[in-house]
């Protein structure tokens, strides 16, 4: 700053905070930015698929490395976009007068010394926290401190993302499956958190084996396919594959009549004897205990 | 001289609060009119004065030559008005027997001219006064003459009325710097007019600078400080001008200088040492108004400079 004006000592300490103050809220937009990246990089899965994939390679790292690329630049964008201007963050008192003044610094004439004197009497006056407190984000009528508002905004994103990195198996990779002994038992453990006495299923209503390759398992002669997310950790998905083959005999409505058991067990199709057969077992034994339990009541 | 100038500063805002004052007395309200006056006389620019009849144009020019003590003329513009009826004439003169040629001064020979209806008089007497406002001096056969520091055309003209008149050609419209429109009184100064001038004693003014003050005041508006921005943003606005939506043709150059010059002359008027925003904004009509000529289109849907000037104002 050329010029003989003792304003300009005040006006260079001012620059100097002014750029203090314009690293800082860089640093605050890029992390600001870099941690919104990564969130939405983590709810998409991207770093447990490159942790998958990559693990152990610098690879491995690229989501993170990528957000805080991504942080830099658009912390360069966003204070290019709001340009280096120390005056602007002057109050608007005597914004003017120093911009006039720092424009005129070489002239000597009666009217520049007199602006002089006033805006050095002005600047000695204005500190950081001036500075500060002018740079404010607008909210409609309402506007804050922009440090406090990103200081603030930035210690929110941090704290989600510390929680949201924290959540179960969230971005750790699955286990690999040992043996088909191992999805079985996992498979069992989600659907009743009961093991199944290999006898009798009947207690967990599961009877079948889980068997055939990791992404298809026959759970009661079903065919269900297990879809594996490497980043949810969610574990499994069932679906349907194909419909079951349902066959009953088909009657006309009206009075029963009697059949001969073995005629009917011969008539049902033989996937179907097995469970119908206990069915009428069942029926049966509650059949004779109802009448017993009436005549204790009477 | 820099001491002058130092003593003059200091006095400045008194000065300015004086002749104020003494205006005051005569010319009841009219304050932005009086200011923009006063900022035409410290720009050392000439004014153009137009109202309907009656709202005292005359005698504002009048007081404000009075409270300045410069020396006065006015010139009542008719059509057969001549232009050496203007600028003088050189007669032939006989001294002890021996004739020669003797130059004289018109009534432009002065340092507040007032031109009243300056659209009655005919094209030739107007352009007469072009090498006067421009250049401040007069030539008269194979002599030139200079016109005494300072030197204003103070002009009137009248909106209505048009019949036998003879609107001012652009390149002598451009020569005024600032052209200022007078409204009428609100009811509350009406009757203040009338209780004035309706008594036996009508107000009188005094002098209260003098003609060298006067000379170090327009010194000192040329060296009131501006920002680069500002005089960017006056440029862009005689500029955007030239290719605004619905202007025929747009301000000169030299609209440029007079709107630096005129914030200045207002700063200075307002106690700034520095030209703000707002003075840009508030001189910007009276400097641009008479620079910016509409299409027929504009003004057939009734669009005014003032509006045009104000949009072009906002989009800088």
């Amino acid at each position: 700053m050329e010029g003989s004006y003792e304003f300009l000592a005040d006006l260079r300490r001012l620059s100097a905070v002014y750029r203090r103050l314009e690293q800082g809220l860089y640093l605050l937009n890029a992390g600001i930015i870099a941690t919104l990246i990564y969130i939405v990089a983590l709810y998409l899965g991207i770093p447990a698929f490159f942790r998958f994939y990559w693990h152990g390679s610098l690879l491995a790292a690229a989501p993170a490395l990528t957000s805080l690329l991504l942080g830099a630049l658009g912390g360069r964008f966003l204070c290019q976009r709001s340009g280096y201007d120390l005056f602007a963050h002057l109050d608007e008192g005597i914004s003017e007068k120093t911009k006039a003044a720092y424009d005129n610094r070489r002239s000597d004439s009666v009217v520049m010394q007199s602006l002089a004197e006033d805006v050095k009497r002005c600047l000695s006056k204005v500190g950081a926290a001036d500075l500060l407190k002018r740079r404010r984000l607008r909210f409609g009528n309402k506007s804050v401190p922009t440090v406090q508002a990103k200081a603030g905004a930035l210690v929110f994103l941090l704290a989600s993302l510390a929680i949201f990195g924290q959540s179960p198996g969230d971005d750790a990779p699955p286990q690999p499956f040992s043996s088909l002994s191992d999805l079985r038992e996992r498979a069992i453990s989600l659907l009743g958190d009961e093991e199944p006495s290999e006898e009798d299923g009947s207690s967990t209503g599961i009877s079948g084996e889980i068997y055939g390759k990791p992404s298809l398992a026959v759970l009661e002669e079903v065919n269900l396919e297990l879809v594996l997310y490497p980043g949810s950790a969610a574990g499994i998905r069932s679906r349907e594959t194909e419909p079951m083959d349902r066959l009953f005999a088909t009657s006309e409505p009206g009075e029963g009549v009697a059949v001969p058991t073995d005629l009917y067990i011969e008539s049902l199709p033989p996937q179907h004897r097995e469970v119908i057969k206990r069915y009428f077992e069942k029926m049966a034994a509650l059949s004779r205990e109802a009448p017993r339990q009436n005549e204790e009541i009477i | 001289m820099r001491d002058d100038l130092i003593n003059v500063y200091k006095d400045a805002p008194a000065i300015f609060e004086t002749i104020k004052a003494e205006i005051g007395k005569v010319v009841v309200g009219q304050k932005s009119v009086v200011e923009q006056i006063l900022v035409g006389i410290l720009a050392g620019g000439h004014i153009l004065l137009e109202s309907n009849p009656g709202l005292g144009k005359t005698l504002l020019v009048k007081t404000i030559a009075s409270t300045t003590g410069l020396n006065f003329s006015r010139i009542q513009c008719t059509p057969d008005l001549m232009p050496a009826d203007i600028t003088g004439t050189t007669l032939i003169e006989e001294v002890e027997g021996s004739k020669h040629f003797r130059f004289e001064e018109g009534p432009i020979f002065a340092n507040i001219v007032l031109a009243d209806e300056i659209n009655r008089a005919s094209p030739r007497t107007q352009s007469a006064m072009l090498e006067a406002m421009q250049e401040k001096q007069v030539t008269v056969g194979k002599n030139t003459y200079r016109l005494e520091e300072p030197f204003f055309v103070l002009a009137t003209q009248n909106p209505i009325e048009m019949e036998g008149t003879f609107p001012l050609p652009e390149a002598q419209l451009d020569r005024f710097l600032l052209k200022v429109f007078i409204d009428y009184p609100s009811p509350e100064e009406e009757y203040q007019i009338m209780e004035r001038y309706t008594g036996h004693a009508e107000p009188k003014v005094e002098r209260v600078i003098t003609r060298r003050e006067l000379l170090s005041l327009q010194q000192l508006v040329r060296d009131v400080p501006i920002s680069d921005d500002l005089k960017r943003a006056a440029i862009k606005a005689v500029v955007s001008s030239r290719s605004w939506e619905g202007v025929e043709y747009g301000a000169s150059p030299r609209a440029s200088i007079g709107l630096i010059l005129a914030s200045k002359a207002r700063a200075l008027l307002s106690g700034r040492d520095y030209v703000d925003r707002a003075d840009l904004e508030v001189m910007a009509r009276p400097i641009l108004r008479h620079r910016i000529i509409l299409t027929f289109d504009s003004e057939r849907r009734g669009i005014t400079t003032d509006q045009v000037i104000s949009e072009i104002m906002k989009s800088i």
